[in-house]
């Protein structure tokens, strides 16, 4: 039993390694194909705005300014089957910081994921993404 | 009677203006001053030239200069012509005795009466007065709850089907014995989306002795808050969002600059703000699910669980918060030098790609993985006293449903010095709960199932910017400015406990800032010493059964 979970846990680094790897490369590169991304339904919370759809979601990215990620901490773990999904999630969290093109400084993010698996690809449920700044 | 409705019937459709006005009409005028009833029922018909402006702005000339507010009826404003009807007499009269004519910005303007055109049957299709119909929209808009709800006022459907035009809302600074009735005994006020300039002072006068708690100003156009300072010492409720003066101004430096106006403010825009005036922004800043279950949930989550988190008994009061079977991973991206600094991370933290611990990779699955809770429980028992600076929290909640709730905060803390931790730091982190929810006779059981939790330095700026505001400690047992409601109920126990009279128990009570625990060791203090010596706690302080009560009085004067 203890090795079944073992073997979970590092699929799920494995797969959180892999799949951070895609996703900063497409966000910060191939912004236009972001949509694959997510479930149809994927839900992104950035900085405290909701949009839901992948769709959206792709419009709203395409109107961020262009970006670059630079990845400082990596996290995963898998969740309980029945959780979130009816499916294999894994729950994952990067922070590092980001710089915008309309802006040199370098800005701590956090950014927490729920990824599913359908059809044997890898797609975002939810996505938390926010700017470590200060709000006051 | 009979000779005046003649005289009224004489004078039907007649054009009044500089050349027509006789003495005889000006004592027909002023006879029917003294008579209101009559006079109220006929409407004169007011033609101005040459206006360009609009029309609310020639109504407060015209009402300005001749020294009479009217509410005009059926207003018109055709190619030169603007009119207006009025059954204000006192409006003509001042006419007349000003010559018909008015200034504005270097212009004179003409004007011409047409004399008792219509009457209150022609308008409103009944024997009723503008007078009657603004009391009685007035009226309906006070609720059993004593709220008085003016917002939109103006455009009250009402108005618009009798063509009254309510030009504005201060109007009803006229309607003096009305405004007195519901002035005593209004307790909150709505007076949004009336398009308001300023806060109306000539309105909020008839509140000022009342006992109005509650004023709803927000959807306006009130760049300051002037104009509300006489009533603002009793206001425990305030919105005022939407208007000018909340724009550019960031959450916490808004709430303070409009507490300090308000002393007893508790709560502003509907979010609740605490004793130091400062609301907890999380409140405000989670999107995905934002319906009421959900922020009392995740409140009392935060409040508890940061609170005892934060509390210098260790970690067993946090454990509860876990199931059994919990996972909990620590991520950061410290360096080794830091590390050596932060034993307490020390072997329970990991990373995937930092790249100076790139051979931890390989065992990570059984390195830094907390799956129970008594792991957790060792892990944060290794931790230094912290505290976490609630304004700087942000929280996202990602899914609430019967089955799980997703967290994720971010925010600031501090390690204290304590022994074996010499420095003190500041660290930002992020936290994501993933909660299963169990439901068991009605009662919803959160317990975190998976939580991840990522830590690096604080920057610079997010050192400047946190612990601005005292921190409270939430998890003490004093209520913080507690409510009539939570007073009662404490009172309630600590009585049925003490069997204390309500005075004594409630100055007990107030003693010591309504902590009932404080509270009951001082009484037992005191209580021990009654039995050893007596009298350190007065025989009257306690209930008595009523029948008894005669008897023990007469038996105290004894003592006495």
């Amino acid at each position: 039993m203890a090795e079944v979970i073992a073997k979970n846990i590092d699929n799920a680094c494995e797969t959180a390694e892999e799949f951070t790897k895609i996703f900063y490369k497409q966000v910060d590169n191939n912004r236009h194909l972001s949509s694959k991304l997510y479930l149809d339904t994927g839900l992104l919370v950035w900085n405290g705005n909701g949009i839901n759809g992948s769709d959206k979601i792709q419009k709203f990215l395409m109107d961020l300014p262009a970006s670059n990620h630079v990845l400082k901490t990596l996290d995963a773990q898998p969740i309980s089957e029945n959780l979130v999904s009816n499916k294999l999630s894994y729950l994952i969290q990067a922070c590092g910081d980001v710089s915008y093109q309309n802006d040199d400084t370098k800005k701590p993010f956090q950014q927490t994921f729920v990824i599913v698996a359908v059809d044997g690809k890898w797609k975002i449920a939810s996505d938390c993404f926010r700017l470590q700044v200060p709000y006051s | 009677m009979a000779a005046e409705k003649y005289l009224m019937e004489n004078y039907k459709r007649f054009l009044l203006n500089r050349t027509t006005v006789t003495p005889v009409i000006v004592e027909y005028i002023e006879n029917c001053l003294t008579n209101e009833e009559t006079a109220n029922q006929s409407f004169h018909k007011i033609m101005i030239h040459n206006w360009q402006d609009s029309l609310p702005q020639v109504f407060d000339v015209i009402s300005n200069h001749y020294g009479s507010s009217f509410i005009p009826v059926n207003c018109t404003s055709k190619g030169e012509l603007t009119s207006f009807y009025t059954s204000s007499l006192k409006l003509v009269m001042n006419l007349i005795k000003f010559d018909f004519i008015f200034p504005y910005s270097r212009n004179m303007f003409n004007v011409d009466v047409l004399f008792n055109d219509k009457t209150a049957s022609d308008f409103f299709r009944r024997v009723t007065t503008v007078e009657d119909i603004v009391s009685s929209v007035v009226c309906c808009r006070f609720t059993e709850k004593c709220v008085l709800d003016l917002s939109n006022f103006c455009e009250d459907s009402e108005f618009v089907d009798n063509k009254i035009f309510f030009y504005k809302l201060s109007l009803l600074s006229q309607f003096k014995i009305l405004m007195l009735r519901m002035g005593r005994d209004t307790k909150k006020l709505i007076l949004r989306n009336n398009n308001l300039s300023l806060a109306p002072a000539d309105i909020l006068n008839f509140f000022i002795k009342s006992d109005l708690t509650a004023i709803d100003l927000s959807y306006n156009n009130i760049p300051s808050l002037q104009g509300l300072h006489r009533v603002s010492s009793k206001i425990e409720r305030l919105w005022i969002e939407g208007n000018p003066l909340c724009e550019e101004l960031d959450p916490i430096t808004y709430v303070k600059k409009i507490a300090i106006r308000f002393p007893r403010l508790t709560e502003l825009d509907g979010v609740k703000i605490n004793q130091h005036g400062i609301n907890i922004p999380y409140f405000r800043n989670y999107q995905a699910t934002p319906d009421k279950r959900t922020k009392v949930v995740v409140e009392h989550f935060i409040r508890n669980y940061f609170s005892n988190f934060d509390a210098k008994k260790g970690f067993k009061s946090i454990a509860p918060f876990y199931e059994e079977q919990a996972t909990l991973t620590i991520a950061t991206d410290f360096t080794d030098a830091q590390e050596k600094l932060l034993q307490h991370y020390g072997m329970f933290h990991r990373n995937l790609i930092n790249p100076e611990h790139n051979n931890k990779i390989a065992t990570i699955s059984n390195y830094g993985l907390c799956n129970s809770r008594a792991h957790i429980f060792t892990v944060f028992s290794r931790w230094p006293e912290t505290i976490h600076d609630l304004s700087t929290f942000t929280v996202d909640v990602m899914c609430h449903n019967t089955a799980v709730l997703m967290l994720t905060i971010d925010g600031i803390y501090k390690e204290l010095v304590s022994p074996g931790h010499p420095t003190e730091n500041i660290f930002q982190f992020r936290r994501t709960f993933l909660f299963n929810i169990h439901t068991e006779n009605q009662i919803s059981i959160y317990r975190i199932q998976h939580e991840m939790m990522n830590v690096r330095f604080a920057t610079t700026e997010q050192i400047r910017n946190s612990f601005q505001t005292p921190i409270v400690n939430t998890n003490s047992l004093t209520p913080i400015d507690p409510t009539s409601e939570e007073k009662e109920a404490l009172l309630k126990v600590f009585q049925h406990i003490t069997q204390l009279k309500k005075t004594e128990a409630e100055l007990r009570l107030t003693y010591n800032s309504w902590n009932i625990y404080n509270a009951m060791r001082d009484f037992s203090k005191e209580f021990s010493k009654n039995i050893t010596k007596n009298n350190s706690i007065q025989v009257d302080r306690f209930l008595v059964e009523e029948e008894d009560f005669s008897d023990c009085s007469s038996l105290l004067d004894e003592i006495d």
